[in-house]
């Protein structure tokens, strides 16, 4: 049996189709860009841009267990060494904070995750994250994340010239710690594809 | 035994040096004083170069420091000078004695070398605190300082040495508590030569021996020899024996010439030695004639020799000018290791015979108390680890920072390898991995 729509129900389908396609295409812009909007309980006036964690096989990492090691194979920035420097032999240090309630973002504790590594172009900041540094667990077993599960993690930026740029804003990512996983509850969304050559081999 | 300055004769040194040396004065210092939980290293002057890249980095590679933590890890250098060099006290405040053409120029004023003396600058360990003599070496400085410190201003103690069971029994009865070592790295000293020397490739662990005690005192004296001069008379540069690397050069050649008594006026008996600084390459490269140059050998630490190439060294013009920071291009004139080589540059094994090539490792250590390992007070601000936990040693946990990927990378940029040991309270290492 074949049904034909009469004319006076043609504009109610329509509606219904229009809405469902508004309300698909809401719900594919939150998932892509959902980490970006989110909110994280601290306001960091330094952070500059967004860091994207990327695996070795060129996708976005955006949860895993806090004893994964390494948590992210590279982590990826956007914000670019300031023009005015050297970018001879410039460098990314992948740092992780602790946030702590009403202590301003100046006031975090922390440590560097990995050592200094050598990107490839100024514009495009990365660095990698070794089996060897610290997992999530360790950071937050020395220090707790207390403030509602968040670790803070920044992108510090330096050159052989300038030293390590310590006073200059940096790129961040938002984790969440729950039990024994992570998750990214703010950062980037760059493409992991070429992840591996944004840093010299 | 030759001297620099003989043409003046030995008891005597000229003005000019004099002037030289006072113009190289270090003054007292009063320059940054830690907070009550910085933390303070002193000690060693080979060791402070790495931790000072350990606290602050070096170029591009962030130290501790870095991370804007609350707290700071805060080494004082040995001797007050950055490159680890002596200082002295003002010669011109000496007693003189005036040449008569026969002994010295005529009419010109002299001093005793004996009369001047190592300086000894005062620093302020903690802040607000009086002024103390800067501990200074790795045995009072370090080892013995931080043994001494009731005050608990200083932390951590830098030693190449290992602690010995009358160390233990003194910290405990001192400080109340015994020590612990954590080796964080290995140097190793060789022979450097001038880059066009006459020395053969290699010298022995005998040949050194023989040397410096005065057997052999030409090339051609040693067997084998089959370089260029073999009748040109070997330049044996001394160390100072309050040197740090002057310990070590004789512990290295006692345990390489087990069947010898050696000791240090064994190793000083060659009459045609040179008296030189430690770690400084202008002791070969600043001999005034070719035959002393292609001649001369010097104990010298890798480590040492990697940083000058680096450029992290500046030259300073010694009494020449003062004030470069203002003068010379780019605020400085960076030192170098050109002219010299490293003997065996590659090696990396300690082989106690006396046939192998000359050479030691020597440990760079932190001494710290059992106390603080120990303590349950965190360190910075929201974390749980004790600053022992934080930076040197965290059985059990996260890596400290030395292990960390960030802390070897300054390890390795300060020319020496990373290589991690724990020594316990009975100086037994523990198992740390």
């Amino acid at each position: 049996m074949t049904t034909t729509l009469t004319r006076s129900r043609r504009p109610i389908v329509i509606a219904v189709a229009v809405g469902c396609v508004a309300i698909v295409a809401a719900l594919v812009f939150w998932r892509v860009n959902g980490e970006a909007a989110a909110t994280v309980p601290y306001d960091d006036a330094k952070s500059a841009g967004l860091l994207t964690l990327c695996s070795a096989d060129g996708k976005a990492v955006t949860e895993g267990k806090l004893d994964d090691s390494p948590f992210a194979d590279i982590v990826l920035g956007e914000t670019a060494l300031p023009s005015h420097l050297d970018p001879t032999g410039a460098v990314a240090t992948l740092f992780a904070y602790q946030p702590r309630d009403g202590v301003a973002t100046t006031e975090f504790s922390g440590n560097a995750i990995t050592a200094a590594v050598e990107f490839a172009e100024p514009d495009e900041p990365a660095a990698r994250v070794d089996e060897g540094a610290w997992t999530i667990g360790d950071f937050v077993t020395a220090f707790p994340a207390d403030d509602d599960g968040y670790v803070q993690l920044r992108l510090v930026l330096g050159t052989p010239e300038a030293g390590t740029l310590s006073d200059q804003p940096y790129d961040t990512a938002d984790l969440r710690v729950d039990g024994d996983a992570w998750e990214l509850v703010r950062g980037g969304t760059a493409s992991c594809a070429d992840a591996e050559s944004a840093l010299l081999p | 035994m030759l001297d620099r300055r003989k043409s003046v004769g030995a008891a005597f040194v000229a003005v000019a040096t004099a002037s030289t040396l006072a113009l190289t004065l270090t003054p007292a210092e009063a320059d940054f004083s830690p907070q009550p939980n910085d933390v303070v290293s002193t000690g060693s002057d080979i060791i402070q170069n790495s931790f000072n890249f350990l606290a602050d980095g070096y170029h591009e590679f962030p130290g501790y420091n870095a991370a804007g933590n609350r707290w700071r890890f805060v080494n004082f250098d040995s001797s007050g000078d950055a490159q680890g060099r002596s200082a002295f006290t003002d010669p011109r405040l000496l007693p003189t004695v005036t040449g008569n053409g026969t002994v010295g120029e005529n009419g010109i004023k002299y001093v005793k070398q004996t009369d001047i003396k190592l300086l000894n600058p005062t620093i302020s360990l903690r802040a607000g605190q009086d002024l103390v003599v800067r501990p200074s070496g790795g045995g009072g400085g370090g080892r013995d300082a931080i043994i001494n410190d009731d005050q608990g201003w200083i932390d951590i103690g830098r030693s190449p040495d290992p602690l010995t069971p009358e160390n233990q029994a003194l910290a405990q009865s001192k400080l109340d508590t015994k020590l612990i070592r954590v080796q964080i790295a290995t140097d190793r000293q060789l022979i450097a030569t001038s880059t066009d020397s006459n020395a053969p490739a290699t010298l022995s662990a005998e040949a050194i021996l023989k040397i410096y005690h005065g057997d052999y005192k030409k090339w051609g004296d040693i067997p084998g020899y089959s370089g260029p001069a073999p009748t040109e008379t070997i330049i044996p540069l001394l160390l100072p024996t309050d040197a740090g690397m002057w310990n070590t050069f004789l512990a290295n050649v006692k345990r390489q010439n087990p069947a010898v008594a050696v000791t240090a006026d064994y190793l000083r008996g060659n009459t045609n030695s040179i008296g030189v600084q430690q770690n400084d390459p202008t002791a070969i490269t600043g001999l005034t004639t070719d035959a002393l140059r292609k001649n001369a050998i010097v104990p010298f630490p890798r480590g040492r020799f990697r940083t000058l190439n680096k450029g992290y060294y500046t030259t300073t013009s010694d009494g020449a000018k003062t004030n470069n920071y203002n003068t010379e291009p780019g605020h400085r004139t960076a030192a170098s290791a050109a002219g010299i080589k490293l003997l065996d540059a590659d090696s990396e094994v300690d082989i106690a015979e006396n046939t192998a090539p000359y050479g030691g490792n020597f440990a760079y250590n932190a001494i710290v108390r059992e106390r603080d390992l120990n303590s349950t007070t965190p360190w910075q601000p929201g974390s749980t680890l004790n600053w022992v936990k934080a930076l040197f040693y965290n059985p059990g946990g996260p890596k400290p920072f030395v292990r960390t990927p960030a802390g070897e990378q300054l390890l390795t940029a300060a020319g020496v390898t990373p290589n991690y040991h724990v020594f316990g309270t009975n100086n037994a290492e523990i198992e740390t991995d």
